[in-house]
């Protein structure tokens, strides 16, 4: 173990792209402020369409999650508002995306392919706020038979640890619902990727209701 | 420079990424092909290390258009030309311009619509690795690109921006240095057809970001 860690950082200090890559232009607005979500996040693939029940029930679960102390008894104090992230709309709100390695980025056919392996993936930063449960229902599709997805938050090399889920889909469209709570401002990243199968994103619907 | 090589080797096994960048990867996605035409003219290159000033960007195209009446003597040529002042501008996060043009990234590093940029490693031995932008022509109309890029490369940053001419067409890659930071050039090349340019750019040697990408059409009858 000790050699493949002596291996990759050999690698980090030999390959000038680990470098170059962070760099980014000076139009840049400001580095990302990662913050952990308030709870474990939760996961939920039926293997068929969500329904607005499923949707429901999901964001009720969501809300107890927060630890308490965090949250209050209601469930929510403002009524849930939703944007929905596509490849021809691809920042809205407080939510973005960014793509690491992707195959092929093409918004006028709305497709953005993403290879197989964690180092081909899809993250969304939403810039989090205190007492607020964010639901994202995610529209992804492959040929694969069985593509084995992974959804994660938290980032390498930081004090936000990675919490990952795993689900297998199926050939064609796949939809699952993905929540976390926040008690903090702070950047919440959401990262996806499948371990054996190309993908593309089709769409994302993220739902913030404060409670 | 063995044990280097192994390194590599075994970073190529662990990362199946690194190999899968080498290849085209199949679409998920049925995609409509678009009319892809070629310039009327061989279009024409400027790149002077500085922001291009309006002057330049009329020298330009009228030079471009100039270059194609040679090619058709009889007509008559609107001169001088005028520019908009705010020409359709291409961004990463608005890659279709409706009835202008639009991009696509094939294989980039990082596409960050929280920053605003399209990261490409070198091109290397990967000749697609490229952002292409497919622009809306029409008869008898003139074009100005100008893309902006951000190099994070010290030494000599090279840019190639290719027109493609149709299979079997010799490329016409004109590649420019530029610095570290940003740069901007233009481009211009004239149409006698309906359909889409395509133009490929990418870096042979250079770690670099699309930032955004001007689009000017202008009539020249």
């Amino acid at each position: 173990m000790k050699k493949l860690t002596a291996l990759f950082v050999a690698v980090a200090l030999f390959s000038p792209a680990f470098a170059q890559k962070m760099a980014v232009p000076a139009t840049s607005k400001s580095k990302l402020h990662v913050v952990a979500p308030a709870a474990k996040p939760l996961l939920l693939h039926t293997g068929k369409p969500l329904t607005q029940n499923d949707k429901r029930q999901f964001l009720a679960t969501l809300i107890k999650t927060a630890p308490t102390g965090t949250r209050k008894p209601q469930v929510a104090s403002a009524p849930p508002s939703t944007i929905t992230l596509t490849p021809g709309q691809v920042s809205q709100g407080n939510v973005y995306l960014i793509m690491e390695n992707p195959g092929y980025v093409d918004a006028t056919h709305s497709e953005f392919q993403i290879n197989p392996g964690d180092k081909s993936n899809v993250s969304f930063v939403i810039a989090g706020q205190p007492n607020t449960a964010y639901y994202l229902a995610v529209k992804v599709s492959t040929y694969s038979t069985a593509p084995q997805f992974t959804i994660y938050t938290g980032t390498l090399g930081t004090d936000v640890p990675i919490t990952s889920e795993n689900f297998t889909g199926s050939a064609g469209d796949n939809e699952f619902a993905y929540g976390v709570v926040s008690n903090s401002a702070g950047n919440i990243l959401i990262t996806i990727y499948s371990a054996n199968a190309y993908w593309s994103f089709d769409n994302c619907e993220v739902t913030s209701t404060t409670f | 420079m063995k044990k280097l090589s192994a390194l590599f080797v075994a970073v190529a096994l662990f990362a199946p990424s690194f190999a899968q960048k080498v290849t085209l990867s199949p679409g998920t996605h049925p995609r409509p092909k678009a009319t892809i035409v070629a310039p009327a003219i061989t279009p024409i290159l400027l790149h002077t290390g500085k922001p291009i000033t309006a002057d330049e960007k009329k020298q330009l195209l009228a030079s471009a258009i100039k270059a194609y009446a040679a090619q058709v003597p009889k007509a008559k040529f609107k001169m001088p030309v005028s520019l908009p002042t705010t020409p359709p501008l291409l961004t990463t996060d608005n890659m279709v311009l409706n009835g202008v043009g639009y991009g696509m990234a094939n294989q980039p590093s990082v596409v960050d619509f929280y920053n605003g940029y399209i990261a490409f490693d070198p091109v290397g031995e990967n000749l697609s690795r490229s952002l292409y932008l497919f622009i809306s022509v029409q008869p008898n109309t003139a074009y100005l690109i100008i893309p902006k890029v951000f190099s994070s490369s010290t030494e000599n940053p090279q840019i190639t921006i290719s027109a493609f001419l149709g299979t079997g067409g010799t490329p016409t890659n004109q590649t420019f240095t530029g610095s570290m930071g940003n740069n901007e050039f233009a481009y211009a090349f004239t149409s006698n057809s309906s359909g889409y340019v395509q133009l490929q750019i990418w870096s042979p040697n250079s770690f670099w970001n699309f930032l955004s990408c001007e689009i000017t059409a202008t009539p020249m009858m």
